[in-house]
């Protein structure tokens, strides 16, 4: 029960600061720094349309890490992410 | 594939770091440590409201710092490469040896330890 079971699958990130960063998760250490490869960013907002930006191989440092979850890639692709709106995430308070 | 190990392969790559503070740095990685410090040259500070920019010929950065670090794809090829290649080697120099008999303890099970020392009741 741990993020090797998530290794070479696709993931979701969400960061102590309230963003959600989508890739294949390619490695990971005891801090929970994470290696990220084919990595997207979405923007979600209540104002506009979701962004989605491409970001190559990601490094997280694990401090900033707050879930990871894997991405059912079924369900995912079955949602028009562009016309999804909501509230940012707020940042982790300590 | 840990995460420091990509990392160490990115030494002397371009690499942008993103700090808890918003502050970005784009510059060439030239060393790194267990603790993800950094040292950085010809390097592009930029404030978290993208109004100022700053250029460094090196900087140093400690690593409780970093929020993340933007990797070129390249380097995960190559990292990816390197260990691949290295599991071929190491599975070759096993292969022969495997056949040539046991020694030790094959087959162990509680019945057949005797005479190897029980372990006795206090």
């Amino acid at each position: 029960m741990s993020l090797a079971d998530f290794v070479e699958q696709k993931v979701q990130v969400i960061t102590n600061d309230g963003r959600v960063v989508l890739g294949l998760l390619r490695g990971f250490d005891h801090t929970t720094n994470l290696i990220l490869s084919d990595s997207v960013e979405r923007i979600i907002s209540l104002d506009q349309d979701t962004e989605t930006i491409p970001l190559g191989v990601y490094l997280l440092r694990g401090e900033n890490v707050a879930i990871v979850g894997l991405v059912n890639e079924s369900l995912d692709a079955d949602i028009d992410w562009e016309k999804i709106r909501g509230e940012s995430i707020p940042d982790i308070l300590h | 594939m840990l995460p420091l190990t990509l990392l160490n392969a990115a030494q002397g790559r371009p690499i942008l770091v993103e700090l808890k503070n918003g502050e970005t740095f784009n510059g060439h990685l030239e060393k790194c440590d267990t603790y993800m410090n950094l040292t950085l040259h010809e390097v592009i500070r930029t404030m978290p409201d993208g109004d100022r920019f700053f250029r460094l010929p090196e900087c140093y950065i400690r690593g409780n710092n970093i929020k993340y670090l933007r990797i070129q794809d390249e380097v995960l090829e190559q990292v990816g490469k390197q260990q691949a290649q290295q599991r071929e080697t190491r599975g070759s120099r096993f292969r022969g040896r495997g056949q040539r008999g046991r020694g030790g303890y094959g087959n162990m099970n509680p019945s057949n330890r005797r005479g190897r020392g029980r372990g006795g009741h206090y």
